[in-house]
């Protein structure tokens, strides 16, 4: 009987110096992606459109557009005030009804994303932080033979993202 | 005079054994319980929702130490995959499943601790948990605690890239459990 109350004693003693010897807790981290969804435009420029050899220029280079989405799908579009057609834009005389026609494209380096006026781009992938650079280009009939007046001409392009 | 002697022998008898119990031993014993223990105030650290770029902080939490052993260290471990880990995942995702590399801090809050300088901690700046950490107690050194523990703010820390780095997904949420986790070392 004493053999197995020290027997007894010794357990009950190694179990609670084992739940003694550790204790622990658990942490939870989360973080949730915030959206990012913007679009910026370089400053207008003026330029003339007409070349040394007093014709229209063939084409020109009117700017960078930066867009920065962290949505997995975004479309881009644009849109003319002065358009004549979803294929033509205008630049309209100041104080005038005159119009130089024009066409354009909107490129992703050597990709075509666009060229009608009201025509969502295929969607496109998130862009890194920094952005990615759509480039604008114009393009005249270089072979028109219109005398155009002397003068100011404008228009005004919209630029527009939408997600999925 | 025979009745007379046997009153005397009595009377003295009871005397005797009055100041026989006039003195003993009380014995007192005290035992001290083993007190080993972390607790966190609130279990959950979290991230407002993440834009922009450079280091954003999350919440914080206190975390309890009690310990009345002399010798004791706390790990701090990552539970994502050891490929992963002191990164937030996307568990959601399926392939590929991004993640967002943290770090954690502790900071002590009651610096007035009697033995707070006899404690290592490996986490006393922005800390990745690429591989465990730990706040223990240095060599031969005493490190009991105060009874109502030594206290430690904790707040995770991410750094969101910049530059031609695709971002992070809109929408996503990114996780990991930490493991903390308190050895006597007696």
């Amino acid at each position: 009987m004493k053999k197995l109350f020290v027997a007894a004693f010794i357990l009950i003693s190694l179990s609670v110096f084992a739940s003694d010897n550790y204790a622990n807790s658990q942490l939870n981290l989360t973080a949730s992606i915030g959206p990012v969804f913007s679009i910026t435009m370089d400053d207008p420029e003026t330029f003339n459109v007409v070349g040394s050899d007093h014709r229209l220029i063939p084409s020109k280079e009117i700017g960078n557009t930066i867009i920065k989405s962290n949505y997995s799908s975004w479309k881009i579009s644009v849109d003319s005030v002065n358009k004549t057609s979803n294929a033509l834009g205008g630049l309209k005389l100041d104080g005038a009804e005159t119009y130089i026609p024009y066409s354009f494209t909107l490129m992703d380096n050597s990709t075509l994303l666009i060229s009608k006026f009201n025509t969502q781009s295929i969607g496109q992938p998130i862009t890194s932080y920094e952005g990615k650079a759509l480039t604008l280009f114009l393009y005249f009939d270089h072979s028109d033979e219109t005398a155009w007046p002397r003068g100011i001409y404008r228009d005004t392009l919209i630029l527009s993202i939408t997600t999925d | 005079m025979k009745k007379f002697v046997i009153v005397i022998l009595m009377a003295m008898a009871t005397v005797g054994m009055t100041f026989a119990a006039t003195t003993g031993n009380l014995g007192v014993n005290a035992t001290i319980d083993p007190v080993l223990s972390v607790a966190l105030a609130d279990t959950a650290l979290t991230f407002s929702a993440l834009t922009g770029t450079g280091d954003k902080t999350s919440t914080t939490t206190n975390l309890t130490i009690i310990s009345n052993y002399r010798h004791w260290s706390v790990t701090i471990a990552s539970q994502n995959a050891s490929t992963d880990k002191g990164t937030l995942k996307d568990t959601a995702t399926v392939e590929p499943a991004a993640s967002l590399p943290y770090k954690l801090s502790a900071t002590l809050v009651n610096t007035g601790w009697a033995n707070a300088g006899n404690i290592t901690n490996g986490i006393s700046s922005f800390t990745s948990l690429a591989t465990d950490k730990s706040i223990a107690v240095n060599s031969a050194s005493n490190g009991k605690t105060p009874v109502s523990g030594a206290v430690y703010t904790l707040q995770a820390q991410v750094t969101l890239p910049s530059g031609t780095t695709e971002m992070y997904e809109t929408g996503k949420t990114f996780s990991d459990t930490i493991m903390i986790t308190i050895v006597n070392n007696a």
